[in-house]
Parts: C-alpha cells; sequence; structure tokens
C-alpha cells in the first residue's frame, strides 16, 4: 500500500480503513451496540468488553462526561477529541456522529465514526519547527550580510584613510568627495547608485597615491615629467593593487578613469565620452567641485556658486554634459552642506 | 557521495527528511518498515542510519540490535529519529550502542549539522 514518492493519495483502500477507523453505535442512552475493527486495532478494546455498557474511554466529547448526553445531542456533530486507549495511551482523534431513525422515524442510536489524526498534528508540529528554523536561518543570513557589508566597508575605509594621511594637503577630502559624489549618483541614476561598489570607488580612487613617491606628492612646485609621470600613473596603480580584491572589482571603474576627460585628452586611457564608466564620470566633477572649494596652500578655495559655474563652462570638454546638468538641478544648500571644510 | 539511509514508515516523515538533505550531494536510500531497513543496511552498507522506532515489522531498536550484532554492519553509526521521549526509551536505544537520539519533531538544523560533522560543510553545498 505504498503511494508512490511525490504522489498524494487522499483515499483509504479498504483494508486500511478498516484499520485506523473507530466506529461505534450506541443507543440513545449512550451503550455501546456494536464496535468496529479498527476500534480495536487503534484503541486495543475488543467488542466483548464493550458491548452493553458506556464506552470507556473519557471524555466521550470535548465539555462532556456523560455518554447518554453526547448520544441524546442534537448539535453534537463532530469534534477533536482525546481518547485513551486500552493501555492508558492518548489518542488524538477527528469524531463525528450520525444518529440513525427507526421505522417511526424516531432517534434510534448514533453512530459515532473517528479518525487518528495524532499524525495530522505530529506533521503540524514538525512543519512548525522548520518554519521556525528557516526564519532563524534568513535572520542570521540577513545578520551575517550585513556583517560582511559593514567589514567591507570598514576595510574600504580604513584603506582611504591610510591614502588620505599620505597626502595631507587635502583633509577631509575623500570623505567630502565620497559623499558628494554619492549625491550626484543618487541624482543621476537613481536606485542603481544604491551599489555600494560605487562608493568604494568614491572612497578608494587615489588608492594609487600610496604608489606614488612621497617627495612627489607634496612638491610645492611645478613638477618635473618624470614626477608627471608618477602621478599620471596613480590610477593604474590604483586598479593593480584592488586587482588582487574580488569585492572590489566594481570600484575599479572609478580608481583606473577618475582623470578621464569626456573629450579624451584625460588619463591614464584617453577614453572619450561614454565610453568612460558613468561612476568615473560623476566622480570627476565631484572631484573638482571639492579642489575648486579647498584653500591650499598657494591659495583659498572658490565659492561653491563659481565652483558649479566652472564645471558648467567644462561641460562638453571635460565633463559629461548629462552629468553637470544633474549636478545643476541639486539645490546649491544641499551640496554646500556636504562640503562644510570645517568637519573634515 | 555519501549514503544516508532512511528508515520510517511515515511516507510524509521519509520526504521531509529527503528533500532536506537532498543536496546532490549526498545518496538517500529508503526503508518503509523494519524488514526492509535491516535489508537495506545490509545490502547498501550505508554510511549512517536515520532509524525510525516504532515500524511494521521489526522495531527501530531491533533492527540496531540486529546490525549491531552482525560484525558486518556492527559499524554502521545508527541515529534514532523517533516520537518516544521517555528515559526508559533512551536507556534501551543506549543498551543496543546507538550513536545519537533525535526526537521528534526533529530540528532540521540538528540534522543539517550531525551530517555536516560527519560528512564535511561540502556534502551539504547543494
Amino acid at each position: 500500500m505504498s503511494t508512490p514518492a511525490g504522489q498524494t493519495n487522499l483515499t483509504l483502500e479498504r483494508e486500511n480503513a478498516d484499520r485506523v477507523l473507530i466506529a461505534f453505535e450506541t443507543d440513545r442512552d449512550g451503550v455501546l451496540r456494536r464496535w468496529s475493527e479498527g476500534g480495536h486495532r487503534v484503541l486495543g478494546f475488543a467488542a466483548s468488553e464493550l458491548i452493553g455498557q458506556s464506552p470507556p474511554f473519557a471524555p466521550p466529547w470535548p465539555g462532556h462526561a456523560d455518554w447518554a448526553v453526547v448520544a441524546g445531542a442534537e448539535d453534537l456533530v463532530d469534534a477533536t477529541v482525546v481518547w485513551t486507549d486500552r493501555e492508558g495511551g492518548p489518542h488524538e482523534l477527528a469524531v463525528s456522529t450520525t444518529t440513525f431513525l427507526d421505522a417511526d422515524g424516531h432517534p434510534d442510536g448514533v453512530l459515532f465514526s473517528a479518525r487518528d489524526i495524532s499524525q495530522v498534528s505530529r506533521d503540524r508540529e514538525q512543519l512548525a519547527v522548520y518554519a521556525k528554523e528557516m526564519l532563524d536561518s534568513y535572520g542570521r543570513e540577513l545578520h551575517a550580510f550585513a556583517d560582511l557589508e559593514q567589514s567591507y566597508r570598514n576595510t574600504v575605509e580604513a584603506l582611504a584613510v591610510a591614502v588620505e594621511s599620505k597626502d595631507s594637503t587635502t583633509g577631509g577630502h575623500i570623505r567630502r568627495v565620497s559623499r558628494l559624489g554619492a549625491l550626484l549618483a543618487q541624482a543621476h541614476l537613481g536606485d542603481a547608485a544604491r551599489d555600494p561598489q560605487l562608493e568604494y570607488g568614491f572612497l578608494l580612487h587615489d588608492v594609487g597615491k600610496l604608489a606614488v613617491p612621497d617627495a612627489v606628492l607634496s612638491k610645492a612646485g611645478a613638477l618635473s615629467s618624470d614626477e608627471w609621470r608618477f602621478i599620471r600613473q596613480h590610477p593604474v596603480e590604483g586598479a593593480r593593487i584592488l586587482a588582487a580584491v574580488p569585492f572590489l572589482a566594481g570600484a575599479v571603474d572609478v580608481v583606473l578613469h577618475h582623470h578621464e576627460r569626456w573629450d579624451g585628452t584625460g588619463y591614464p586611457d584617453g577614453l572619450a565620452g561614454e565610453e568612460i564608466p558613468i561612476g568615473a564620470r560623476l566622480f570627476a566633477i565631484a572631484d573638482t567641485i571639492d579642489a575648486m572649494t579647498s584653500d591650499r596652500p598657494y591659495r583659498s578655495g572658490l565659492p561653491l556658486a563659481a565652483a558649479i559655474d566652472e564645471v558648467v563652462r567644462l561641460a562638453g570638454t571635460q565633463f559629461d554634459p548629462a552629468c553637470v546638468g544633474t549636478l545643476t538641478r541639486i539645490e546649491e544648500d544641499h551640496l554646500s552642506a556636504l562640503l562644510e571644510h570645517h568637519d573634515a | 557521495m555519501p549514503t544516508i539511509l532512511i528508515a520510517d514508515d511515515e511516507p510524509a516523515l521519509r520526504r521531509l527528511v529527503r528533500v532536506t538533505l537532498d543536496t546532490g550531494r549526498i545518496r538517500l536510500v529508503e526503508a518503509a518498515d523494519g524488514d526492509a531497513a535491516l535489508a537495506a543496511a545490509q545490502a547498501e552498507h550505508p554510511d549512517l542510519v536515520l532509524l525510525d522506532w516504532s515500524m511494521p515489522g521489526r522495531t527501530g531498536i531491533e533492527v540496531a540490535r540486529a546490525l549491531r550484532e552482525d560484525p558486518d554492519t556492527a559499524k554502521i553509526p545508527i541515529v534514532m529519529l523517533t516520537a518516544r521521549t521517555l528515559p526508559a526509551d533512551r536507556d534501551a536505544a543506549d543498551e543496543v550502542k546507538i550513536d545519537a537520539y533525535m526526537t521528534k519533531p526533529f530540528s532540521p538544523r540538528a540534522l543539517l549539522d550531525l551530517v555536516r560533522e560527519r560528512f564535511g560543510p561540502e556534502a551539504l553545498l547543494a
């Protein structure tokens, strides 16, 4: 009588029904008249032990202790009961009643039929355990994922701080430019800007400066052509550093191309227009705005409005005009709040 | 690939265990009663038996005892997976030297932990 795997068999075969269905009949006073094979098998009582008396399993019905009352009641049709077998073991049963009529149409006895639903209850409990653990696992997965993301971010920020400490003339630059870049990306890309790789790229844009000699980075006067070569090489050095870190693969676009120009005259690859990854195009604007509004030892910073005008002037040559358009649609107060230099 | 024998007369339980462990890296064999469980264990030499207690034919305890008494199958790890939770039941199970005792309703996490400890995490990487 096995059920093929994956197929639900809702019908009971004759033999099985006789084994599991507890059926018995009482008169109107609750005295047992007939007893089934299934009753014998499930509850253990033989017919000879029960016929002629009230059934010994009690209570007969939830809230009722008297078989005569149950047998005489018209409104007790079905219920879940717990009856004890001959050995005292409990059985959870779904029971229903049917009233017989005599030749004159008067009530004459009641058929009780009951099926053991202990297995159904056990299945439900098992299902509940699965559901709870699945929810626990999901919660743990979310926590683990959040922890991992936070670890990535902390690592990236630590590396960004290391870069910044090397290039002390630009205090706070990385934090400001990352926030400004994120704002621009959000305004320009919408939900796509949520990719943390963009922000990792912003934070790490100058990681290649770790490979530039300190003397070149901190040199006050004009650079020689060799020194310029070092500077122009820093995006490539940055991409090389990040190449060993798979979780930063998406950040390389910004790191490698943040000095490209829309007209193709930037470095290191001379990419033009939309060949330049969008993150790098947006970042170039943020980088320039921050550089122009920052004080330097040899000059003080421009007002924000003047910096924006300058970026607008360079739309189509240095910058992507669409990205510049996005910049001009952001309220200036919003930009200036991000560029507060004193909290660096 | 490790082989696990699922011995339980309840098809729903066998199916539940199967879907829980069906990573493609474990071979799952089923038996629906005690005699079939003993025969399958002797024929397949599984790396683990998940053994129900109350089954038609031989009970799980009788199957475990028979496996332990035969040198050919004595070392097969046995986990009782049963709704019987009384201390006397556990004592009876300990007497036939089963390896672990899990009660129903069982925790899928505990089952997965047990499989991971025996066969390594790679067995569970679906």
